[in-house]
């Protein structure tokens, strides 16, 4: 055992006055007592008046001896030498991605990354420093060129792993900043492996300790509902082995809230290899799905890696992608579809069969089918004849202005563009009870709207072209189509309709003049975003997980979506350790205990001292109790002792204030001689 | 008056009238009284009359004369005489303890009751006592008086005595020894815990002729210390502090001093023809008069 301050040795000096306070006298507790005389000359026997007194064997006296030599021996910082995987100035790049989740290593490989660290930090010389780097998806620096191992183990402490991948490269470019400046750098990288290959170099001398012993890992590595037009949505998954051996493994399927598995099923996964699984319909009407892996008990193989057994899939609620558009070169009508986002639009040539394929919207111009679709909803511009839910009346030719019904949200942002508008020809409606006018001119319906058997419909009785109106050539026609379009099939409120990766961002629509959002993370906590811009974007996505987004107006929600976010990363779902790493052109090898670090247990001395203390203390007061209670009779005999027996006393000074008095006034009344007789 | 608060009872009264004061040197007085005297060849005769004072038994009262004269003489026989008895009580402050626990302990109490006790005896046997209580701020006395009839005032008297200051023992017994005229049995009542002693007083006694017997009172806590720790000990008499860390080793020591000094107030009080009697309260005034006090032959 060595010192680093071997000077602080001289405050066990101190000693000396803790000595010589005990030498001196005590503070004592007055007591009365009947006469000193006798002890006066015990005290003349033992000298005891003199301001010293002999040294006695005192248990006060060698705990609080004790205590000091534990805070000069904790001053001196003792140490012990001990191999270290290197000393110097230390950048310590920390994996916390999601599979140093794994517990292939008791309690796991992000604690055994830890305990390494921590190890640096207690063998870090005294102008040592360490950089800790945690490489998550975003690298973070815990603590920055520091040498106080206090904040490097409360930074280690702190540290967690993520479900998410490792982003080596701002790590490295990271650790290369650092490096700047400083000669001899040395660049510690604990992780389990899994590093891209083509990672830069940085400058020192980079080592590498490895984590993980197994690679033994189940990993549902894919997972998607989609559902064809007019069928069931189906379940896509994979199943990926990354173990040596094959095993089987349970599939169970949990839909939206319930409880209970909608399936459980198991296969065979290959070792090294995965299993596709697309055979499972699913029911029309469910929001998300959760699909989770579970080994059975006769399982040929552990699943070290949880994370990645767990995967989440919503369905996609946006049915307003596809629009068939039946029209004869109206370019008015084809563009504005074109430019709305999130259609996917197919041209047919009227007068052809509609396809078998479904659409979310069919769009007629001047021209009807013969039987109209089943399913999805329904544009019927310039109709060429009535249909059985409305009567085509003759074409007039309004001369009046366009009224607009400004009560409908959709037509809020319309009034004042479409008051302007002209119409030229147009053809009267009937039997139109069933929709809702958005616009008239001259009492005849312009812009009509309604659902019919399940249907929604919005008919536009006249010919959008120019000449015939100018309004495809205003900015009304765009605004009047996107709210329609919007009404058909509302829009989502994020930016997702597959899965996100942990730590991804989302982008988040304030629409229908949402006032705010809320969204749930997996764990239920939940965040508030306000409506800066229409788009907000939402980053907190490190958990895997279905999250909830609640778009609220007047304290109401009143639009919610989910999104998922899975792992889905091979490189992480892999979790064989890796012998060595690639950095820049060279490939490092684990790195061995070799350079000599110190390692200080002055905490430990300093634990001691106080346990001392705490002894020195209950000493100390089993001393105070065993001190005699001050009475003016000093500590006599047991009355005092009894319980009550200071009634005992106060009752009999009671009872001679109050005898007293008495007996005087009888002695001054009646014979003094015949009172004395009776009280003798 | 409560019954514990006496310092007598019926019956310990009846108990201490069969008990008369015993002196080795018979003190020849000037009048007779009931004492056998240790002269010889003297008989049961007549030798004069006294006027009868109150308080005389009147047994002794002779009715011829009374007769004839219509007033009361008492007889005096040659064969007995009566004697003086002195009983001097310590009550200065440090006789004021314990001042709480067991009442019967408390030290004053406890040598008024001796007192009472030895002077009901002699004033039965028709002595002349004289009671004086040594006080910080003088004496004060009761008689000289005879006869059993003043005992009730004597414990009127002894109830209304209390302690007060520092006394020296030396100078008060001095004192004392020359304002008597007569010598007699001189009993002191002490706690004897005077650093100036008292032996100087003792001398001047005996020199007066005092036939003197010393009884040492003390509680059981100054027997026995129970105080533990470290400690400044004032003395209630004088008020000086006395710093003293007491362990059991010191409890000791103590009890070792203690046992010596009075070893040495015995060796003194043999040397010079005086009794000495040590007791704590805890051992019954009845049974240090009756017992103890007979054993030394002090009463008989």
């Amino acid at each position: 055992m060595s010192f680093l301050t071997p000077l602080a040795l001289a405050l066990s000096a101190l000693a000396i006055p803790i000595v010589l306070l005990y030498m001196l006298r005590l503070r004592r507790t007055e007591m009365p007592i009947s006469s000193t005389f006798l002890w006066q000359q015990l005290i003349r026997d033992r000298e005891a008046n003199a301001p010293w007194q002999r040294l006695r064997l005192s248990w006060l006296l060698l705990l609080q001896l004790l205590i000091l030599a534990a805070l000069v021996i904790a001053l001196a910082r003792p140490f012990t030498e001990v191999k270290t995987i290197t000393t110097g100035r230390i950048v310590l790049l920390l994996d916390a991605s999601a599979s140093m989740k794994a517990k292939d290593v008791e309690p796991s490989r992000f604690a055994a990354a830890r305990e390494i660290g921590l190890d640096l930090v207690d063998t870090l010389g005294a102008d040592d420093t360490m950089t800790l780097i945690q490489v998550g998806n975003v690298p973070e620096v815990l603590a920055a060129a520091s040498r106080d191992k206090l904040v490097l183990r409360k930074a280690l402490e702190d540290a967690s792993p993520s479900d998410v991948s490792a982003d080596w490269f701002a790590a490295m470019t990271l650790a290369a900043a650092g490096a700047i400046g400083v000669d001899e750098l040395k660049v510690v990288i604990v992780t389990d492996g899994g590093l891209p290959g083509n990672l830069p170099a940085v400058p020192g001398d980079v080592r590498f300790v490895q984590v993980g012993e197994s690679g033994s890992n189940l990993a549902i590595s894919a997972l998607a509902t989609s559902a064809l037009p007019g069928r069931d949505p189906q379940v896509f998954a994979r199943i990926s082995n990354y173990g040596e051996t094959d095993t089987d493994v349970i599939l169970d399927i949990t839909l939206d809230d319930d409880e209970t598995f909608f399936t459980a099923r198991r296969y065979t996964v290959p070792a090294d290899s995965y299993v596709d699984i697309f055979d499972l319909d699913l029911p029309a009407s469910f929001d998300a799905l959760t699909a989770q892996l579970t080994l059975p008990r006769n399982a040929a193989m552990p699943d070290y890696l949880v994370s990645d057994n767990l995967a989440y899939a919503v369905q996609d609620p946006s049915g307003a992608g596809r629009v068939l558009l039946m029209t004869e070169d109206n370019i008015f009508v084809e563009q504005i579809f074109r430019s709305l986002r999130g259609v996917e639009l197919y041209l047919i040539e009227p007068g052809t069969n509609l396809p078998r394929d479904q659409y979310d919207l069919y769009v007629f111009d001047s021209w009807l089918p013969t039987d109209l679709p089943t399913g999805g909803d329904l544009l019927i511009i310039n109709p060429p004849r009535g249909l059985n839910f409305f009567q085509l009346g003759g074409e007039i030719e309004p001369r009046g202005s366009i009224t607009v019904n400004s009560d409908d949200p959709r037509m809020r942002n319309l009034a004042s563009y479409m008051e302007a508008i002209f119409v030229d020809k147009m053809r009267t409606l009937g039997d139109i009870e069933w929709g809702t006018v958005l616009a008239e001119i001259d009492g005849n319906p312009l812009v009509i709207t309604g659902e019919v058997d399940e249907q929604q419909v919005v008919i536009l009785p006249f010919d959008a072209r120019y000449p015939n109106t100018d309004l495809v050539l205003q900015p009304a026609w765009p605004i009047l189509i996107a709210e329609l379009a919007s009404w058909f099939s509302p829009p989502r409120i994020t930016d997702t309709a597959e899965s996100l990766s942990p730590g991804s961002p989302v982008t988040v629509r304030f629409i229908e003049n949402a006032e705010e959002a809320i969204v749930t993370l997996p764990n239920g906590r939940t965040v508030m975003l306000e409506p800066e811009s229409s788009e907000v974007v939402f980053a907190d996505t490190l958990q895997s997980g279905l999250y909830r987004v609640d778009l609220r107006k007047d304290g109401e929600t009143f639009r919610s979506e989910q999104f998922a976010v899975n792992l889905f990363d091979a490189a992480e779902s892999d979790i064989e350790p890796q012998a060595n790493v690639q950095i820049g052109t060279s490939t490092i090898a684990e790195a061995a205990r070799e350079e000599t670090g110190r390692r200080e247990f002055w905490p430990w001395v300093i634990g001691a001292g106080l346990a001392v203390i705490m002894v020195e203390w209950l000493v100390y007061h089993r001393a105070l109790q065993r001190r005699p209670a001050v009475t003016l009779a000093g500590l006599h005999g047991s009355g005092s002792a009894q319980p009550g027996g200071w009634r005992a006393r106060f009752s009999t000074r009671i009872n001679r204030l109050l005898r007293r008095p008495s007996a005087r006034r009888t002695t001054r009344r009646g014979s003094n001689r015949a009172t004395m007789r009776r009280r003798y | 008056m409560a019954e514990r608060d006496r310092i007598f009872d019926e019956k310990t009264l009846r108990k201490l009238d069969r008990l008369t004061l015993m002196a080795n040197k018979v003190r020849a007085g000037a009048i007779k009284g009931e004492r056998r005297s240790s002269k010889r060849g003297t008989s049961i005769e007549f030798a004069d009359y006294r006027n009868y004072v109150r308080g005389d038994d009147l047994r002794r009262v002779d009715w011829n004369i009374y007769a004839r004269l219509q007033r009361p003489f008492v007889k005096l026989l040659e064969d007995e005489e009566d004697m003086a008895v002195h009983i001097l009580l310590d009550a200065s402050a440090s006789m004021d303890w314990p001042r709480a626990g067991e009442r019967d302990w408390h030290k004053f109490l406890y040598a008024r009751r001796i007192a009472a006790g030895l002077a009901y005896i002699a004033l039965n046997s028709g002595d002349q006592v004289t009671v004086a209580g040594v006080r910080g701020d003088g004496v004060q006395y009761w008689g000289p008086l005879r006869g059993r009839g003043h005992t009730l005032n004597l414990l009127i008297w002894l109830e209304k005595l209390h302690t007060h200051g520092q006394v020296n023992l030396n100078q008060a017994f001095a004192d004392y020894a020359r304002r008597t005229a007569r010598a007699g049995i001189c009993i002191a009542i002490s706690d004897m815990l005077t650093p100036d002693g008292f032996e100087e007083g003792v001398r001047t006694l005996q020199g007066r002729g005092h036939e003197i017997t010393a009884i040492q009172v003390l509680s059981p806590d100054e027997v026995n210390p129970q105080v533990t720790g470290d400690l400044k000990l004032i003395d209630v008499e004088t008020g000086i502090p006395q710093d003293v860390t007491v362990d059991d080793a010191m409890k000791q020591l103590y009890v070792e001093r203690l046992q010596a000094w009075q070893m040495a107030i015995n060796a003194y009080c043999t040397r010079r023809g005086i009794h000495y009697i040590a007791t704590d309260t805890s051992t019954t005034w009845e049974q240090l008069i009756l017992s103890e006090l007979r054993q030394a032959r002090v009463v008989q």
